[in-house]
Protein backbone atom coordinates (compact mmCIF):
# COMPACT_ATOMS: atom_id res chain seq x y z
CA UNK A 1 0.00 0.00 0.00
CA UNK A 2 0.94 3.62 -0.75
CA UNK A 3 1.94 6.05 2.09
CA UNK A 4 0.26 9.18 1.52
CA UNK A 5 1.73 11.79 3.32
CA UNK A 6 -1.43 14.53 4.71
CA UNK A 7 -0.33 17.62 4.96
CA UNK A 8 -2.83 20.29 6.28
CA UNK A 9 -0.86 24.53 6.20
CA UNK A 10 -2.96 27.44 6.38
CA UNK A 11 -3.17 29.41 3.26
CA UNK A 12 -0.11 31.29 1.45
CA UNK A 13 2.27 28.93 3.11
CA UNK A 14 4.98 27.61 1.22
CA UNK A 15 4.37 23.85 0.31
CA UNK A 16 6.31 21.55 -1.79
CA UNK A 17 4.36 18.97 -2.82
CA UNK A 18 5.81 15.25 -2.90
CA UNK A 19 4.88 12.39 -5.40
CA UNK A 20 3.03 10.19 -2.38
CA UNK A 21 1.22 13.62 -0.95
CA UNK A 22 -2.46 14.92 -0.90
CA UNK A 23 -2.46 18.32 -0.79
CA UNK A 24 -5.22 19.79 1.49
CA UNK A 25 -5.26 23.22 2.95
CA UNK A 26 -8.19 25.00 5.32
CA UNK A 27 -10.12 27.83 3.57
CA UNK A 28 -11.08 30.88 5.19
CA UNK A 29 -12.36 33.97 3.30
CA UNK A 30 -12.98 34.32 -0.19
CA UNK A 31 -9.88 35.34 -1.33
CA UNK A 32 -8.24 32.51 0.33
CA UNK A 33 -10.31 30.23 -1.32
CA UNK A 34 -9.65 31.06 -4.44
CA UNK A 35 -6.08 31.80 -4.15
CA UNK A 36 -6.65 27.77 -2.53
CA UNK A 37 -8.51 26.32 -5.65
CA UNK A 38 -5.82 28.12 -8.12
CA UNK A 39 -3.00 26.71 -5.86
CA UNK A 40 -1.71 23.09 -6.23
CA UNK A 41 -4.13 22.05 -3.45
CA UNK A 42 -5.65 19.30 -3.81
CA UNK A 43 -8.58 19.38 -1.24
CA UNK A 44 -10.49 22.44 -0.19
CA UNK A 45 -11.18 21.69 3.55
CA UNK A 46 -13.68 23.76 5.65
CA UNK A 47 -14.14 26.57 3.17
CA UNK A 48 -16.40 28.22 5.13
CA UNK A 49 -15.21 29.39 8.52
CA UNK A 50 -17.46 31.91 10.20
CA UNK A 51 -21.28 30.98 8.62
CA UNK A 52 -21.12 33.56 6.00
CA UNK A 53 -21.05 32.22 2.02
CA UNK A 54 -17.36 32.93 1.64
CA UNK A 55 -17.43 30.50 -1.73
CA UNK A 56 -19.02 31.50 -5.13
CA UNK A 57 -20.06 30.23 -8.03
CA UNK A 58 -16.15 31.42 -9.56
CA UNK A 59 -14.69 29.16 -6.70
CA UNK A 60 -16.45 25.85 -7.38
CA UNK A 61 -15.93 26.57 -11.15
CA UNK A 62 -12.17 26.90 -10.83
CA UNK A 63 -12.47 23.69 -8.35
CA UNK A 64 -14.59 21.92 -10.96
CA UNK A 65 -11.66 22.52 -13.44
CA UNK A 66 -8.40 22.53 -11.21
CA UNK A 67 -10.10 18.82 -10.19
CA UNK A 68 -10.12 20.12 -6.60
CA UNK A 69 -12.63 18.54 -3.86
CA UNK A 70 -14.31 20.54 -1.53
CA UNK A 71 -14.17 18.28 1.64
CA UNK A 72 -16.65 19.40 4.82
CA UNK A 73 -15.30 18.31 8.63
CA UNK A 74 -18.18 17.71 11.06
CA UNK A 75 -15.85 19.15 14.02
CA UNK A 76 -16.64 22.78 12.68
CA UNK A 77 -20.47 21.68 13.60
CA UNK A 78 -19.65 19.67 16.58
CA UNK A 79 -17.88 22.45 18.61
CA UNK A 80 -19.63 25.42 17.05
CA UNK A 81 -22.60 26.92 19.63
CA UNK A 82 -26.43 26.58 18.60
CA UNK A 83 -26.63 29.93 16.65
CA UNK A 84 -23.21 29.34 14.59
CA UNK A 85 -24.29 25.44 13.60
CA UNK A 86 -27.54 27.02 12.11
CA UNK A 87 -25.62 29.64 10.17
CA UNK A 88 -23.12 27.06 9.30
CA UNK A 89 -25.82 24.56 8.23
CA UNK A 90 -27.36 27.15 5.87
CA UNK A 91 -23.94 28.19 4.28
CA UNK A 92 -23.14 24.73 4.03
CA UNK A 93 -26.38 23.87 2.16
CA UNK A 94 -26.02 26.72 -0.60
CA UNK A 95 -22.48 25.43 -0.94
CA UNK A 96 -23.36 21.35 -1.38
CA UNK A 97 -26.54 23.26 -3.88
CA UNK A 98 -23.57 24.97 -5.62
CA UNK A 99 -21.24 21.24 -6.00
CA UNK A 100 -23.79 19.43 -7.03
CA UNK A 101 -24.80 21.72 -10.08
CA UNK A 102 -21.23 22.22 -11.02
CA UNK A 103 -20.47 18.20 -10.52
CA UNK A 104 -17.59 19.48 -7.93
CA UNK A 105 -16.50 16.15 -5.83
CA UNK A 106 -17.87 16.42 -1.78
CA UNK A 107 -16.12 14.94 1.14
CA UNK A 108 -16.96 14.54 4.45
CA UNK A 109 -14.75 13.96 7.03
CA UNK A 110 -15.01 13.77 10.99
CA UNK A 111 -11.41 15.76 11.40
CA UNK A 112 -11.51 14.68 14.73
CA UNK A 113 -8.41 16.03 17.75
CA UNK A 114 -9.42 13.11 19.78
CA UNK A 115 -11.58 9.63 20.10
CA UNK A 116 -14.62 12.26 21.69
CA UNK A 117 -15.33 13.98 18.19
CA UNK A 118 -14.47 10.67 16.65
CA UNK A 119 -18.28 9.59 15.04
CA UNK A 120 -19.24 6.73 13.07
CA UNK A 121 -19.65 6.54 9.25
CA UNK A 122 -23.57 6.49 9.89
CA UNK A 123 -22.97 9.77 11.76
CA UNK A 124 -21.04 11.33 8.76
CA UNK A 125 -24.07 10.48 6.23
CA UNK A 126 -26.06 12.10 8.61
CA UNK A 127 -24.67 15.27 8.22
CA UNK A 128 -24.62 15.10 4.61
CA UNK A 129 -28.20 14.26 4.23
CA UNK A 130 -28.62 17.29 6.62
CA UNK A 131 -26.78 19.40 4.05
CA UNK A 132 -28.62 18.30 0.90
CA UNK A 133 -27.06 15.62 -0.05
CA UNK A 134 -29.10 12.30 -1.16
CA UNK A 135 -28.20 9.09 1.13
CA UNK A 136 -26.28 7.94 -2.26
CA UNK A 137 -24.44 10.87 -2.61
CA UNK A 138 -23.49 11.06 1.15
CA UNK A 139 -22.13 7.46 1.24
CA UNK A 140 -20.29 8.49 -1.73
CA UNK A 141 -19.46 11.12 -0.20
CA UNK A 142 -17.14 9.18 2.61
CA UNK A 143 -15.99 6.69 1.03
CA UNK A 144 -15.71 6.52 -2.62
CA UNK A 145 -14.78 10.36 -3.28
CA UNK A 146 -11.64 10.58 -1.04
CA UNK A 147 -10.37 6.87 -2.39
CA UNK A 148 -10.52 8.00 -5.93
CA UNK A 149 -8.48 11.13 -4.80
CA UNK A 150 -5.72 9.00 -2.82
CA UNK A 151 -5.80 6.32 -6.04
CA UNK A 152 -5.50 9.10 -8.84
CA UNK A 153 -3.39 12.10 -6.78
CA UNK A 154 -6.59 14.81 -6.94
CA UNK A 155 -7.61 13.83 -10.58
CA UNK A 156 -11.45 12.72 -11.66
CA UNK A 157 -12.77 9.61 -10.54
CA UNK B 1 -65.70 3.19 8.88
CA UNK B 2 -61.74 2.63 9.35
CA UNK B 3 -60.80 4.70 12.80
CA UNK B 4 -57.12 5.54 10.35
CA UNK B 5 -56.40 4.51 7.11
CA UNK B 6 -54.16 2.04 6.77
CA UNK B 7 -52.24 3.85 3.88
CA UNK B 8 -51.79 7.49 6.30
CA UNK B 9 -50.02 5.06 9.14
CA UNK B 10 -46.77 6.64 9.28
CA UNK B 11 -43.66 4.35 8.49
CA UNK B 12 -41.46 4.18 11.54
CA UNK B 13 -37.73 3.44 11.83
CA UNK B 14 -36.42 2.35 15.05
CA UNK B 15 -32.12 3.16 16.02
CA UNK B 16 -30.19 1.56 18.62
CA UNK B 17 -27.81 3.47 20.03
CA UNK B 18 -25.24 3.75 22.89
CA UNK B 19 -23.68 6.20 24.75
CA UNK B 20 -19.94 6.48 25.57
CA UNK B 21 -19.57 8.76 28.56
CA UNK B 22 -16.24 10.24 30.04
CA UNK B 23 -17.56 9.77 34.09
CA UNK B 24 -21.02 7.40 34.62
CA UNK B 25 -24.35 9.42 34.32
CA UNK B 26 -28.15 8.14 34.76
CA UNK B 27 -30.49 7.20 32.01
CA UNK B 28 -32.64 9.60 32.63
CA UNK B 29 -29.73 12.43 32.11
CA UNK B 30 -28.91 10.43 29.18
CA UNK B 31 -32.28 10.44 27.63
CA UNK B 32 -32.72 14.02 28.52
CA UNK B 33 -30.03 15.45 26.25
CA UNK B 34 -31.24 12.63 23.43
CA UNK B 35 -34.64 14.44 23.42
CA UNK B 36 -33.26 17.82 23.88
CA UNK B 37 -30.57 17.21 20.63
CA UNK B 38 -33.16 16.25 18.45
CA UNK B 39 -35.55 18.73 19.84
CA UNK B 40 -32.91 21.55 19.32
CA UNK B 41 -31.60 20.36 15.68
CA UNK B 42 -35.35 20.04 13.86
CA UNK B 43 -37.08 22.57 16.25
CA UNK B 44 -40.62 22.22 17.57
CA UNK B 45 -42.71 21.67 14.69
CA UNK B 46 -40.24 18.80 13.55
CA UNK B 47 -40.32 17.22 16.70
CA UNK B 48 -43.33 16.80 16.10
CA UNK B 49 -43.51 15.76 12.32
CA UNK B 50 -40.53 13.18 13.64
CA UNK B 51 -43.22 11.51 16.08
CA UNK B 52 -39.68 11.25 18.17
CA UNK B 53 -39.74 8.90 21.55
CA UNK B 54 -37.08 7.09 23.51
CA UNK B 55 -38.29 3.53 23.59
CA UNK B 56 -35.88 1.97 26.28
CA UNK B 57 -32.48 2.85 27.69
CA UNK B 58 -30.58 1.07 30.08
CA UNK B 59 -27.02 1.53 31.11
CA UNK B 60 -26.35 4.04 28.34
CA UNK B 61 -27.63 1.68 25.91
CA UNK B 62 -31.67 2.20 24.40
CA UNK B 63 -33.30 2.49 20.90
CA UNK B 64 -35.41 5.43 19.60
CA UNK B 65 -38.17 5.82 17.53
CA UNK B 66 -38.91 8.35 14.25
CA UNK B 67 -40.68 8.40 11.32
CA UNK B 68 -38.86 7.39 8.47
CA UNK B 69 -38.22 10.26 6.34
CA UNK B 70 -36.94 12.45 9.52
CA UNK B 71 -34.72 9.31 10.42
CA UNK B 72 -31.42 11.70 9.47
CA UNK B 73 -32.62 14.39 11.07
CA UNK B 74 -32.64 12.23 14.29
CA UNK B 75 -29.27 10.38 13.41
CA UNK B 76 -27.16 14.07 12.71
CA UNK B 77 -29.25 15.56 15.87
CA UNK B 78 -28.05 12.39 17.97
CA UNK B 79 -23.81 12.95 16.20
CA UNK B 80 -24.23 16.40 17.68
CA UNK B 81 -24.41 15.10 21.26
CA UNK B 82 -20.98 15.98 22.80
CA UNK B 83 -21.45 16.42 26.44
CA UNK B 84 -23.71 14.87 29.27
CA UNK B 85 -24.46 17.02 32.17
CA UNK B 86 -21.26 18.57 32.15
CA UNK B 87 -19.39 15.11 31.11
CA UNK B 88 -18.06 14.92 27.83
CA UNK B 89 -20.20 12.26 25.90
CA UNK B 90 -20.93 10.39 22.34
CA UNK B 91 -23.53 8.90 21.06
CA UNK B 92 -23.00 6.02 18.48
CA UNK B 93 -25.85 4.51 16.32
CA UNK B 94 -25.75 0.75 16.99
CA UNK B 95 -28.35 -0.17 13.91
CA UNK B 96 -31.33 0.64 11.98
CA UNK B 97 -34.28 -0.77 11.39
CA UNK B 98 -38.06 -0.67 10.72
CA UNK B 99 -39.52 -3.58 13.30
CA UNK B 100 -38.50 -3.16 17.41
CA UNK B 101 -38.11 -7.08 17.43
CA UNK B 102 -35.14 -6.65 14.47
CA UNK B 103 -33.24 -4.26 16.71
CA UNK B 104 -33.85 -6.03 19.70
CA UNK B 105 -32.76 -8.96 18.08
CA UNK B 106 -29.48 -7.62 16.49
CA UNK B 107 -25.86 -8.49 17.71
CA UNK B 108 -24.50 -5.30 18.02
CA UNK B 109 -27.81 -4.20 20.36
CA UNK B 110 -27.44 -7.44 22.64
Amino acid sequence: MDYYDLVTEAPHSGFKQSKHSLAIRRGGSLDENRKIVRSKAQVLLNPITSGKLTVDSAVVEIAKQRGVAIAISFRQFLVASRFKRARLISAYSKLIQLCLKMKVRVILVSDARDAWEARAPEQLIALGVLLGLNPQQAKWAIAKAPAALLKRGGGYA
Amino acid sequence: MKPFPAVLKERRRYAAFKFTLETPKTDEECSKVLSNAVLTLIGEKGFAEANFSVIEIRRGKGIVRSTHDRLYDMLAAMAFISSVAGARAKCDILCVSGTLKTVRQSKVFK
